[in-house]
């Protein structure tokens, strides 16, 4: 073949460096190949530059690389990633001392709620616990002491307390 | 949800669309800048940038191609520029001091790899042969999406490689 005929069959042993080329014409680029030592040299240098320039440098990086990389490149152009907020430090601490307060309010209701009054606490027995303390008020005066009181002597006893506004009986 | 309805509800300003093609396409582009700048970082950085650019040009994708080539040569684009401005620095770092004093004509040498020198292909060349071996896009998409035929995009690329086997000092173009 000319050198014509190399020129013109540059686009086609392009096509086989890249793989492209059919069965039919590759016949004949590989026929002119054989004679050819220039077409050779670029079906080579071509295939040798593709091997070349394919060639992986690196492992492909993980997802977490990718994901990273998309929020960089939407952050560059103004768009703040949506990520869940963490609640503020102020936020937590009024959470936290809403939460004791409310566990105070239910544990001193709880023991409100099971807790007897104590005896001696006149104000916290109802009518019914005084009526049944009147009921009990006999057995521990004896029988009789009140009725063989001397009611003289409890006069004369009236008489020497003072009232406010009033003079002593004397 | 296709690419063209994402397209066109970002293009309505939602960016929850924009983001499930970032989700879609970031791998593919990622892949492509590691490629051609052979650091995870530089390639992270090149991803992100290309996905920025895209967003704020959502307004000029005519749909002519697809959207992955769209986005393919924004990245190329941004690789190119990563790559000049680390030769920049690496060129001034290596300069002696002496060189420097006397106000020698500064050489930058060319990359140690082949993702370098393919920055210094000529713009057509070098986003054909980077779509197609890079991007994987099959030579049709190529040619829309450059403006054009499928015919041209194979002879760019046959162009392309012929120039980095020259760099490389198999032959002289």
């Amino acid at each position: 073949m000319t050198s014509i005929d190399c020129h013109r069959l540059r686009p086609v042993l392009v096509d086989l460096a890249v793989g492209t080329l059919g069965y039919e014409q590759a016949e004949v680029v590989l026929a002119h190949i054989e004679i050819c030592a220039t077409c050779r040299g670029d079906l080579a240098t071509m295939r040798g530059v593709a091997t070349e320039l394919r060639h992986p440098a690196a492992p492909t990086p993980p997802d977490e690389f990718w994901q990273r990389q998309r929020t960089s490149i939407m952050r560059r152009i103004g768009v703040e990633p949506l990520v869940e907020r963490r609640p503020t430090r102020r936020w937590a601490i009024a959470g936290a001392l809403a939460t004791a307060a409310l566990a105070l309010l239910l544990v001193r209701g709880h023991f409100r709620a099971h807790t007897p009054a104590p005896a001696h606490s006149i104000d916290r027995l109802d009518d019914d616990t005084l009526l049944h303390l009147d009921d009990l008020l006999p057995a521990f005066v004896p029988a009789g002491t009140l009725d063989d009181a001397d009611a003289d002597a409890v006069a004369a006893n009236d008489a020497a307390v003072a009232w406010p506004g009033e003079e002593p009986d004397l | 949800m296709d690419d063209a309805a994402l397209i066109a509800r970002a293009r309505g300003g939602s960016t929850k669309a924009f983001e499930s093609l970032v989700e879609r396409h970031q791998r593919r582009i990622y892949g492509l800048a590691l490629r051609v700048l052979r650091d995870h970082d530089q390639a992270d950085e090149a991803t992100q940038r290309s996905f920025v650019h895209a967003w704020e040009h959502l307004g000029a994708f005519r749909g002519e191609a697809s959207f992955a080539t769209w986005l393919h040569h924004i990245a190329m684009n941004e690789c190119r520029d990563m790559l000049r401005a680390e030769r920049r620095k690496v060129a001034l770092d290596d300069v002696p001091e002496a060189r420097l004093a006397s106000g020698g004509e500064l050489t930058i040498p060319i990359g140690r790899h082949l993702g370098a020198l393919v920055a210094e292909l000529p713009a057509r060349q070098r986003s054909v042969l980077s779509l197609r071996v890079l991007g994987e896009l099959p030579f049709a998409d190529i040619a829309r999406s450059e403006g054009i035929s499928e015919n041209a995009a194979k002879v760019n690329f046959h162009h392309a490689v012929r120039k980095l086997r020259a760099w490389l000092g198999g032959k002289t173009e």
